[in-house]
Formats: structure tokens, C-alpha cells, sequence
């Protein structure tokens, strides 16, 4: 079986400035803003939203929390200089803080969540400031693997880079012109001092997006993947992460009573009479 | 897609005109690039890829006949064997 994942960062690029343009203005806005985490995920979809709409109608966010590395603040800077964006830089730590400090103790995951979501409440606000829609920065390869905070950092109102495994994102930050340190990086959450995505996944994204691609693109089984020489242990994690994270893909389901419900039999497209 | 167009035509000796659209529907993303394969598969039109494009062609019908009469797949079709076949796999 062939895996293939290099992509035409040319062709991407148009398709995807052009998706930009032609959701946010069937949505009735001409600007967009994006939080800049400093990383390749992030810079790509600012990027693209700078090419799409003109740099001077993207707001780039910069939301530093205390424990942040000084790099996400400096490359995120980088970006915004590069592209000449407007930027704001509103710190998270006096909206977090309260919150976590009322239990001593509590888990990375737990903070790490609410400073995800402290993020989005930002951007949403900072979205009606500025008349713009949230641009998501969330690739393939997180959303499959469910790699990401539900209500936070996954919420957006359009996601040009969610079909695009972190190894093709890769491709086209060399096309859009990434600075090279942001490319280079280990790629993380930055939600704890020394986090790294790789690491806490426990496999490089290398490795998992080849196994993605055969599970979920070609629609080969498990034991299909195993055979063309993956470890059956992977394989098994990676195919349960999958299932297990399915809930943060879809909307919650509602409890159908009446002869029609929303998202049962009141199904119209998203953008439907626009 | 241009696979499929091109075996129709050769297959059944005839043109194949497909238009698709370009532009976006609800964020998903058409290519556009219609085509006219004439009968002996040949691309004899196509629109660019992922723009809008009004595309005009002219088609020789006596083309038909060339082709047909150097690969007479028509003429020696067996249209009852081809029903007798169909019936038989839907209603068995």
C-alpha cells in the first residue's frame, strides 16, 4: 500500500485562501482574527487569512499565560511583524488563575484545559470587537487523534487547515513563507514549562500520520495496517483514540421529542440562504 | 473523474460532455476543469480547474462514424444478452 502525503502547497494555498474568502463573506464579514500561539499550526491559518483577506483586516491574538515559554510570545511576534496584522497581547493569567488556585493541586490536563478555554473566551470576544470570525488552527491529526480542548482551542468558526495532517501543514508553512524557527520547533500545547506534543502522544507525528492516512483516507482495517508492518500495539492506540474522541467531532445530540428537531430533521447547510 | 469521462466515451464510441462546477458549497471546495472527450477518447475541450469558465467546443459528429466503424463496439453489442444478464443478477 502507497502512502503519499506530500501535497501541491500551490494549489492548497489557492483553494484555501479562496475558502476563506468565500466562508467569511457568505457569513456577511469581511475580517477575521486568530490566536497566535507562536506555533506552525497557528501561523499557517493567520497566514492564510492574511493572504485571503489583506493583512490589515486579520487581528493576530497573543495570549500569554505565566508559565508560557518567552518563544511562543517572540514568534508569534515574528509572524505579525512579517505580515503587518493588527495585534493585541492580553495576558490569561489574571482569568485563570482565580479559578485554578481554588484547588491546590490540580492536574496539568485540568489547567491546561482552562487556559485553552480562557483562550477562546478571549478570541470570541475579541471576534465581536473587531467584526471578524475566528479563524480555527487545528490540523488532522489533533482532531482525529481528539488532541485538542473541546470549547477551547477547537472552537472557531471555519478551520482552513483541518483536512491537513501536521506533516502537511509542514509542506505549506515552507510554501507561505514560515519563519524557519516556527517550522523547526518541536511542535506543543505550551501548557506547562518542557510539554511537547510528541512527547506526551508518546509517537511522532511522522509516524501517526502515515498510520492516519491509511486508516481513515484509504479506509484500510486495522489488521490491514498491522500487516503492512506497523506495530499492532500503535496501531490499537492510535484506532482507539480515534473512536474514543469522536464526541469532540460532532454536536452534542439532542433529545428528540417534536415531529422535528434540529439536527435530526431540521437539517439545512450551514450556510443556507446566504 | 477524467478517467471515468474518457472510458465512457471510448467505451461507448460517443462523446462525453461533463460540466462541474467550481466555487465553494457550505466550505467544500469544487475543482471545476469540465471536459468533452470525443468518441476515440481524445480531450477535445476542457475549462481551467477551479475557476469559472464559460468553455465552447465544436463537436464533428461524423467522428461517430469514423470511430465506430474502426471499433465497431456498437454494431456488435448483443443488447438482449446484456438485459437477459441484468435481469438474471437483479432478480435472482
Amino acid at each position: 500500500m502507497e502512502i503519499n502525503l506530500s501535497i501541491d502547497p500551490e494549489l492548497v494555498r489557492k483553494i484555501l485562501t479562496e475558502f476563506i474568502r468565500s466562508e467569511i463573506s457568505h457569513a456577511g464579514f469581511t475580517r477575521a482574527v486568530v490566536n497566535l500561539s507562536g506555533g506552525i499550526d497557528s501561523a499557517v491559518s493567520f497566514a492564510l487569512a492574511a493572504e485571503a483577506l489583506g493583512p490589515q483586516n486579520v487581528l493576530a491574538i497573543r495570549l500569554p499565560y505565566k508559565t508560557s515559554s518567552a518563544d511562543s510570545l517572540e514568534h508569534a511576534q515574528m509572524l505579525i511583524d512579517k505580515f503587518g496584522c493588527p495585534s493585541v497581547t492580553i495576558s490569561i493569567t489574571n482569568m485563570a488563575d482565580p479559578l485554578i488556585d481554588r484547588e491546590p493541586g490540580m492536574s496539568e490536563i485540568r489547567k491546561g484545559n482552562i487556559m485553552a478555554r480562557a483562550r477562546m473566551i478571549v478570541a470570541y470576544d475579541q471576534s465581536e470587537a473587531f467584526k471578524g470570525l475566528v479563524v480555527g488552527t487545528g490540523n488532522k491529526t489533533e482532531i482525529l487523534l481528539g488532541y485538542t480542548t473541546l470549547y477551547g482551542d477547537s472552537a472557531c468558526a471555519l478551520n482552513p487547515i483541518g483536512d491537513l495532517y501536521k506533516t502537511q501543514v509542514r509542506q505549506l508553512a515552507q510554501a507561505l513563507g514560515i519563519p524557519e524557527p516556527i517550522i523547526a520547533k518541536p511542535p506543543s500545547a505550551d501548557l506547562w514549562p518542557g510539554q511537547t506534543d510528541e512527547g506526551e502522544l508518546g509517537f511522532t507525528f511522522e509516524e501517526v500520520d502515515r498510520l492516519l492516512y491509511l486508516l481513515v483516507d484509504q479506509r484500510y482495517c486495522p489488521e490491514e495496517c498491522v500487516e503492512a508492518g506497523f506495530n499492532k500495539k500503535f496501531v490499537r492506540q492510535v484506532f482507539e483514540r480515534i473512536r474514543k474522541h469522536q464526541f469532540k467531532r460532532v454536536l452534542p445530540p439532542i433529545a428528540k421529542l417534536s415531529s422535528r428537531t434540529v439536527g435530526y430533521d431540521f437539517l439545512y447547510l450551514r450556510d443556507w440562504g446566504s | 473523474m477524467e478517467q471515468i469521462n474518457r472510458a465512457y466515451a471510448s467505451l461507448f464510441a460517443t462523446y462525453v460532455a461533463h460540466a462541474n462546477r467550481s466555487g465553494f458549497e457550505d466550505g467544500l471546495n469544487f475543482w471545476g476543469g469540465s471536459t468533452v472527450f470525443d468518441p476515440n477518447g481524445k480531450l477535445v475541450a476542457q475549462a481551467p480547474y477551479f475557476e469559472e469558465a464559460l468553455t465552447k467546443t465544436e463537436i464533428d459528429l461524423n467522428q461517430l462514424h469514423r470511430t465506430r466503424a474502426r471499433l465497431p463496439l456498437l454494431r456488435d453489442e448483443r443488447p438482449e444478452l446484456v438485459q437477459r444478464e441484468l435481469e438474471r443478477l437483479l432478480h435472482k
